[in-house]
């Protein structure tokens, strides 16, 4: 099961945790984990090219993205990130499981 | 690209290889066919085995598997014979 955390304060997102393993077929035919992983590294690269966000995390099976950053931009490439993983999510939730709070 | 994508990073443990083992003969059913203190016919077995785990005593013969079988009516006792072993004897009843 994989799980994505999504906290917020004050409606800005300030963290994305992602984390676990997917389950859904081996290692190399995992459908369910090729996608969150295509939207979860990409979401960090435009993080990195697009903006001045830093804390990105990306170790073992476990990406964690931080900021404080409540700019307009920073907060519409992290909520277009959520929907995406929530697209996913939403037809695969015997493999992903998502939680938003606001801290 | 900063971060390269690893279209696998969420899988789980790496690809299971499959396993050359997973077979196993049929039980050959060994062990005691007559119950110490019971009574048996001549040539009904009485012990299958592999080797001599238990010997041949007094009216019992063993067979070329090594089975152990009986020469005569009467009951069976399983005795010990010497330090360390058995062995089986079929007594005629009086």
């Amino acid at each position: 099961m994989i799980q994505i955390s999504v906290y917020t304060h004050e409606g800005m997102i300030r963290e994305i945790r992602v984390s676990g393993h997917s389950g859904s077929a081996e290692k190399g035919k995992d459908l369910i984990c090729a996608g969150v992983s295509a939207i979860t590294f990409g979401l960090c690269n435009a993080l990195d090219i697009l903006t001045d966000v830093q804390d990105i995390e990306v170790n073992g099976n476990r990406i964690v993205i931080r900021t404080d950053d409540t700019s307009e931009k920073v907060q519409t490439i992290l909520q277009a990130g959520v929907i995406q993983l929530e697209t996913i999510q939403e037809t695969a939730e015997q493999f992903i499981q998502m939680k938003k709070t606001e801290v | 690209m900063k971060f390269t994508l690893d279209i696998q990073f969420f899988a789980s443990k790496k690809g299971v290889s499959s396993t050359k083992n997973g077979r196993d003969s049929a039980g050959r059913r060994l062990g005691a066919k007559v119950a110490d203190g019971q009574f048996c016919t001549a040539g009904s077995i009485i012990y299958r085995q592999r080797g001599t785990r238990i010997y041949p005593g007094k009216n019992v013969s063993k067979g070329g598997d090594d089975t152990l079988f009986a020469l005569c009516d009467g009951v069976v006792k399983y005795e010990r014979l010497g330090r360390d072993k058995k062995q089986v004897s079929v007594y005629p009843e009086a």
